[in-house]
């Protein structure tokens, strides 16, 4: 498979989560912030096409109640009532983009069946719709992040690499106080120094901004390194030669070089600030509640017995390796696509 | 010195011409200093060539830079036409760059392998701003042409293109401005012996066609006989002999110049190699 | 020489740097370390600013600085708030455990590293090699917390580990074998983790490393002359491969500090992480405050152990 077509195939991959997570409104059955207590730690509800006696259906339904003895015993027990799965239901509201106001979902149950997919947490709060939503903040911030990082990196690194002299030398030292700098310290430092309740809008913006800040000295490395090896290549003297402006030679000859580079480094560092912001709310200096993050959801696995009984709590953690697959495919995809064209 | 130069129908001239390099660490005191020219005055007679030649670190790449303004020197002036290069205003200096143009040794790194024939050529008509868009590629197409390049492989990239085709590239791109001085530095260096012979009479023609002075950096002094007119002969960043080409082949003056001239296979020598490698 | 000793200087100047960073954002916090003191309606207010008075929190940002770092020097490093004792033995102990836990698990990882990427460069192309880039992959893209939280469930479900600390209950007892068997009972499981997810990065460089190295010109020569497959390896590869590999070595130590972090929250190791963790919780200051110097301490010092082993491997540095 060329790497062009590995490249679409990741991209789609990942657009078709992103989409997930951004419509998660319409996607996740539930609000994810409603509580059932009756339901708590509940396990995934199974959905089952064969009903008590036998008949085939083609619209999947559940079992009534979906309790976890239900389930752990895998039968359905006569004189249960079933709850078929509808689809496009209108279920409780939500807001598109935080403005629109909308009711409509993807699926749902009538009450009081309940349909949790990837089973419940400790509230009794549906782990899918949270999943979801927490997919909201989780990949915001690590995109923002990715971005903000990667863009000041290729900005210093452009403006070290190019004027060279005392401004290289300055930005470089300051790089390397960057990089000798134990990041998840310092993050959590940073965090520290805010008060532990303050606006999730605010924490968020913080991270985001911090994490990125605390991550441009690699990018920044790599591209100077770029540079520097285009401004000394004969095409870039020949513009000289022809009277062309800084402005021009970096916008058409030595920039152009650097693309690549950059978008590699950004699939790259993705992952790695999504896990950033899942590790700060595992340990609870992430946004707060009742915001879902992913480090949220999984915190709880932190106690034992939680740990030890409901493997379901596992799943948001592990739909998360196909996310980073799929970014560490894009970013192979590029680093191959980008070869320096050679002989 | 010996020999001398007719200074006066001099396109370019330089005069006291030093270029030194300094090598040093921003933020520390040690310096490394490497003499590249000194003292060096040349005359470049209109309309003709002439042949800068010597061994390799002698500076002739130095001076080639130098003369092209791509460098600036440490010491000296540079007369085009008359006028005191450096001492110009950045608007005029812009303007005499449109009249000296470079050709490099190796085309295929001076020329931006993401980019395309069109935009390759037309890249100093963009920034001198001569033109619309499609005048530019009207005009890259006559270049294309003169060069012995076919127009239609406007859209194809360098890397597609054989070596010595890239050379005509880099040399229909050094015309674009229409420059009244080419100065290239060992240009026919990559190329094989029948790409050196079809690019010699391409700029043969085009000397003749559009009046231009060469200057033409060559270490191969079996070439230097077949197209210079006058001939600079540089030892160290000194040039030690310069003159008539027709005087300095057949009654080299300087010691060095004579030794070159040994060193270089007599003309009987190199057919007999070529028809050796015909039969073989 | 000379080299080493601007090295020193210039890290001893970061690391001034960072303390002072680090000091600066934790003391403008505008919360500090008795917001619970202040909830508690018992405690007045007066009392309050005594405390922080007989902490000298309540002068300018840069003369509490300057009595940090004499503090520093006195080898105390600013007084915990929350145990009222000096940082610096409080942070000297959880430092020492950190360093096992990292130490243990950098050596785990070359172990594993080396033998693998040597075999996988020399295989490159064949399926056993593809086979391991796909593990390398499949590795890479398994989040850290989800690795430590596997191992944790390992422990708790089967008990053959034990799930948190250093020592078992009636450690004291044991002869000295038996404690350091026990800790090291206690060590394996983290240092497992943090092995496992660093040794993607590892295997990688030292595959292409050896890839390098064996697809070099002197080296295809020396087969060429016929020399046998083990030598060439270990005589004329590894030896060239090792230039890059050594900067690594230095900086995964440094790299397995941040990471270590999390391993010793969740496996409950008693490290500077889980010190560190509740230091924030409760704005103990001096303690951040240390903790962040002492881990860019060590990860400077793994640069300038990469620094210095190059030195000593490469010949053309020292020509410099």
């Amino acid at each position: 498979m060329t790497p062009r077509r590995k490249l679409q195939m990741a991209l789609l991959a990942l657009g078709c989560f992103h989409g997930f997570v951004l419509f998660a409104g319409f996607f996740a059955p539930y609000d994810f912030s409603a509580q059932d207590r009756e339901h708590s730690y509940a396990a995934p509800t199974r959905l089952h096409f064969v009903d008590a006696q036998g008949h085939f259906h083609l619209r999947p339904f559940v079992c009534g109640g979906a309790t976890e003895a239900d389930d752990l015993a895998g039968n359905l027990s006569d004189g249960t009532s079933i709850y078929a799965v509808h689809f496009l239901v209108r279920g409780a509201p939500y807001k598109i983009a935080g403005i629109i106001p909308a009711r409509l979902r993807l699926f749902g149950v009538a009450e009081p069946g309940r349909v949790f997919l990837i089973g419940t947490d400790g509230y009794g709060r549906d782990q899918l719709s949270r999943f979801l939503y927490g997919g909201q903040i989780s990949l915001l911030a690590g995109l923002l992040a990715a971005f903000l990082a990667v863009s000041l990196g290729a900005v210093i690194g452009a403006l070290a690499g190019f004027y060279g002299g005392w401004v290289d030398e300055s930005l470089m030292r300051v790089a390397e106080l960057f990089l000798a700098s134990p990041w998840l310290y310092l993050l959590f430092a940073v965090r520290a120094a805010l008060p532990l309740h303050v606006p999730e809008w605010q924490i968020f913006i913080l991270l985001v901004g911090v994490l990125g800040f605390l991550g441009w000295a690699r990018p920044a490395r790599l591209v100077r390194g770029v540079v520097l090896s285009a401004k000394e290549r004969n095409f870039v003297v020949a513009a000289r030669g022809f009277g062309a402006s800084d402005t021009h030679i970096l916008r058409r000859h030595v920039l152009p070089q650097t693309y690549g580079l950059l978008l590699t480094q950004v699939a790259l560092l993705v992952p790695h600030y999504i896990l950033a912001e899942v590790t700060l709310s595992f340990l609870g200096l992430g946004v707060g509640e009742p915001v879902p993050s992913w480090g949220s959801l999984l915190s709880q696995l932190q106690q034992y017995f939680v740990l030890a009984s409901y493997w379901w709590m596992f799943l948001p953690a592990l739909l998360l390796v196909p996310l980073f697959l799929a970014y560490y495919a894009i970013a192979n995809a590029l680093q191959e696509l980008f070869q320096p064209v050679t002989l | 010195m010996t020999g001398s130069l007719q200074c006066a129908d001099a396109l370019l001239e330089t005069r006291h011409l030093g270029k030194t390099y300094v090598q040093r660490r921003p933020f520390s005191r040690s310096e490394f200093v490497v003499p590249a020219l000194d003292d060096v005055h040349l005359c470049v007679p209109r309309g003709k060539t002439l042949a800068l030649v010597g061994e390799s670190g002698a500076g002739k790449s130095t001076l080639a830079r130098c003369l092209a303004l791509l460098e600036k020197p440490s010491s000296g002036e540079i007369y085009f036409d008359g006028e005191n290069v450096w001492s110009l205003r950045k608007r005029e200096l812009f303007s005499i760059r449109r009249m000296i143009q470079f050709v490099f040794q190796d085309p295929t790194s001076a020329l931006n392998p993401r980019m395309t024939a069109n935009e390759i050529i037309s890249e100093p008509l963009v920034i001198h701003g001569l033109g619309t868009a499609a005048e530019q590629r009207k005009k890259v197409g006559d270049l294309m042409e003169q060069v012995g390049l076919r127009p239609a492989w406007a859209e194809m990239r360098p890397l597609e293109f054989s070596g010595g085709q890239r050379q005509r590239l880099a040399i229909a791109r050094a015309l674009a401005l229409d420059p009244g001085l080419l100065i290239l530095d060992e240009a026919l260096s990559s190329l094989d012996a029948k790409n050196q012979d079809l690019i010699l009479q391409l700029l043969a023609d085009l000397q003749a066609a559009r009046s231009l002075t060469y200057i033409h950096v060559c270490h191969e002094l079996s070439l230097v006989r077949r197209f210079a007119v006058e001939v600079a002969v540089l030892r160290d960043g000194k040039i030690v002999e310069s003159g008539p080409a027709i005087e300095l082949f057949l009654r080299p003056q300087h010691p060095y110049t004579r030794e070159l001239l040994a060193a270089m296979p007599s003309l009987e020598t190199i057919h007999a190699e070529r028809f050796a490698g015909e039969f073989a | 020489m000379k080299y080493f000793a601007r090295r020193i200087v210039h890290t001893a100047l970061l690391l001034l740097a960072i303390s002072f960073l680090c000091f600066a954002l934790v003391q403008i916090s505008p919360s500090d370390y008795f917001d619970a003191m202040r909830l508690n309606p018992r405690i007045s207010s007066q009392t309050i600013d005594h405390i922080r008075t007989a902490y000298g929190m309540d002068r300018p940002l840069v003369v509490r600085y300057g009595r940090w770092l004499h503090s520093t020097f006195q080898g105390e490093m600013g007084i915990s708030l929350a145990y009222n004792v000096p940082v610096w033995p409080l942070l000297r102990v959880r430092a020492q455990n950190t360093l096992l836990l990292t130490g243990t698990s950098t050596f785990l990882a070359w172990l594993i590293a080396i033998p693998l990427g040597i075999w996988s460069a020399e295989k490159r192309g064949t399926h056993g090699d593809r086979l391991v880039g796909l593990a390398t992959s499949a590795i890479l893209a398994v989040p850290d917390l989800l690795v430590y939280l596997a191992l944790l469930l390992l422990a708790v479900r089967t008990g053959w580990f034990p799930t948190g600390g250093m020592e078992s209950l009636g450690s004291a007892g044991m002869s000295t074998w038996g404690r350091m068997g026990d800790t090291v009972r206690h060590l394996v499981l983290p240092a497992m983790g943090l092995a496992v997810v660093a040794l993607p990065v590892l295997l990688r460089h030292v595959r292409s490393a050896m890839v390098d190295a064996l697809e070099s010109p002197f080296v295809c020569a020396a087969r060429g002359h016929g020399i046998p497959r083990r030598r060439l390896i270990y005589r004329y590869a590894l030896p060239a491969a090792v230039n890059p590999l050594v900067t690594l070595v230095g900086l995964s130590v440094a790299a397995m500090l941040s990471t270590s972090l999390l391993a010793e929250v969740i496996l409950s190791w008693p490290g500077m992480g889980p010190l560190l963790l509740e230091a924030i919780f409760s704005r103990d200051v001096y303690i951040v405050t240390g903790a962040v110097m002492l881990s860019s301490m060590f990860l400077m010092a793994g640069n300038l152990l990469a620094d210095f082993l190059i030195f000593v491997n490469d010949p053309r540095i020292r020509v410099e």
